[in-house]
């Protein structure tokens, strides 16, 4: 009987979360690898059709050999990737570093890196493209400060709309500074007392004492930053739309493309581009674990 | 000299978090000002008609009222549906109770644009796109994972002793779960629920593309109709920027240290 009442409790407490992560997660993951390997587009929206065995891998082998938005999307998004890797994760441990010997104004700060990661991404994506404008913003001005006569127009040229998405977010890491910070107070002060005691500088005590015990953090960080970079969206959507000339896309903004965002409605080329953000973002989250091996502790 | 060299680095750092963190918004909030919005000098004249058309033309209250409405509706469901699940598989012996928080954890893993289409087309067969509900309804379900770890360690911190001394008195699970767990978790039920709330106040994908009746559209959503609609009404987008981001930075400033807890508790769970 209490037993039975007991089973009873535990399905009507699980249940609801079940359903929600069923219907939210399961269920769109399967759908999406199935249909990936479908035709489903504007002329049977309806209903996707499975082209046989043979074709099964069309989607694939198009969006690989065909699709130039596809490649403009992938690339970019694994140089968002690697520019995230190698340009704001050490500059967040930088902040994170200066700030942890407390200097005056050392909690402002840290807050106010934050405030960019809190209020909306389309607020920051709508902010720089204002920034880029050429006529209202202030980036053009600057240029033609230093070379005059530049005109530098961020966005209606190729080579700097990639940078100008670029900038909007990769030195806001404020969210990942303060988990790094988080941990170097977790540090036992004695240990850098006794560094110091032995004449070590600043500079020793960050490299040789704080970073080796900061590690597995720093490989959660990577990982968290490397994956906005992998699924950046909102920025491009608010800054460039993609343009010009397709030049901004991302794997995100590729797939919304391929059917929401177009008369074509390819949704099973758009799942099939799913399935490989998917993948992508599995490999690279066991990548960088193995790399700063994040579930090992070095005490 | 080396000392001095350390400082000066060390400044000029938080010089250039602090310039890139507070000038964009403050160039905005300059600009909002302007009559004509933009440029690094400060107004000529300080105008309010941004401000203006956006509460009475443009009726930024409904967008506001909107926002709040989905992001409270969905933080409230999301917070009370994982505890429950968090709970039970914090404190009960059931079997396949691993595979439940496995399930849970690879959620991380789904990319929510990746999966948008069939949860769209999932939403037009309940007949629940373009409205509100919809949008609760995906913002109540995703981001469950860190929810779950986050609330499920937290159940774990409290002695069990609290609940068999309820349970000798008589309580059934239910009135010890809302009786006597809820009031002690709080603290624990409150940095998932600041989480939650910001992640879904901020969203603009979903609501973007669920979202097409412009009564209906949340902040963001609405900040994503700037890029095309109303690029005519500078002041008016300006001014709707600033509308939008400055509730968040002031109740940040207000709560900065409990922020910095949710969002330290949510990334290290996640």
């Amino acid at each position: 009987m209490k037993n039975k009442q007991k089973s009873i409790f535990i399905i009507v407490f699980l249940l609801p979360c079940i359903i929600m992560w069923l219907l939210i997660y399961a269920y769109p993951l399967a759908n999406i690898i199935v249909t990936s390997f479908c035709n489903w587009n504007y002329k049977n929206f309806t209903a996707p059709e499975f082209p046989g065995v043979a074709h099964m891998f069309d989607n694939y082998i198009k969006l690989f050999t065909l699709d130039n938005n596809f490649k403009m999307g992938l690339i970019n998004s694994l140089k968002w990737v690697v520019l995230t890797l190698i340009v704001q994760v050490p500059f967040t441990l930088l902040v994170a570093l200066v700030l942890s010997k407390k200097p005056r104004g050392w909690r402002f700060t840290r807050n106010a890196f934050v405030i960019p990661n809190i209020i909306s991404s389309a607020a920051i994506g709508l902010i720089f493209m204002n920034l880029y404008s050429p006529s209202r913003g202030i980036v053009t001005e600057i240029c033609n400060f230093f070379v005059p006569g530049s005109n530098v127009s961020v966005l209606t040229d190729s080579r700097y709309a990639f940078w100008g998405v670029t900038f909007s977010f990769i030195l806001y890491g404020g969210t990942n500074c303060i988990l790094l910070l988080t941990q170097i107070f977790s540090i036992d002060p004695s240990m850098i007392e006794a560094a110091k005691v032995d004449g070590a500088s600043n500079g020793q005590i960050d490299t040789k004492i704080i970073m080796p015990l900061l590690r597995p953090m720093i490989g959660t960080v990577a990982v968290l930053a490397a994956n906005y970079g992998l699924l950046l969206y909102n920025e491009i959507a608010l800054i460039t739309r993609g343009g010009p000339d397709n030049s901004t896309y991302s794997l995100s903004y590729y797939i919304y493309k391929s059917a929401l965002g177009s008369t074509k409605l390819n949704f099973a080329r758009g799942n099939a581009a799913g399935v490989v953000q998917f993948i992508l973002g599995i490999l690279l989250v066991g990548a960088l674990n193995k790399l700063f091996r994040t579930n090992e502790s070095e005490v | 000299m080396r000392r001095f060299l350390a400082r000066f680095f060390e400044y000029f750092v938080m010089l250039v978090v602090l310039i890139i963190s507070i000038y964009p918004i403050w160039w905005v909030f300059i600009s909002s000002f302007k009559a004509n919005p933009g440029g690094l000098s400060l107004p000529d004249v300080w105008v309010f008609d941004g401000y203006k058309t956006i509460f009475t033309s443009l009726n930024i209250q409904q967008y506001f009222m909107n926002s709040i409405i989905v992001a409270v509706t969905s933080t409230i469901i999301s917070v009370l549906i994982v505890s429950l699940a968090a709970y039970v598989s914090a404190r009960m012996e059931f079997r396949g109770k691993s595979i439940i928080s496995l399930m849970f954890a690879t959620t991380l893993f789904i990319p929510a644009v990746s999966i948008s289409f069939p949860i769209y087309r999932m939403l037009g067969d309940l007949g629940l796109k373009d409205t509100r509900t919809g949008l609760v309804f995906v913002y109540s379900g995703l981001g469950i994972a860190v929810t779950y770890f986050i609330i499920r360690s937290y159940f774990l911190t409290i002695p069990k002793e609290m609940e068999e001394a309820a349970r000798i008195d008589g309580c059934s699970y239910y009135a010890t779960f809302f009786k006597i767990i809820v009031p002690i978790a709080k603290p624990g039920l409150s940095t998932a629920a600041i989480l939650v709330f910001l992640n879904n106040w901020n969203e603009y994908y979903f609501a973007s593309i669920l979202l097409k009746s412009k009564d209906k559209m949340t902040l963001p959503a609405l900040l994503g109709q700037f890029t095309t609609a109303y690029s005519k009404n500078l002041n008016g987008m300006f001014s709707a920027i600033i509308v939008t981001v400055v509730p968040t930075i002031i109740v940040f400033c207000l709560l900065s240290e409990t922020f910095v807890k949710s969002l330290t508790a949510g990334a290290v769970k996640g």
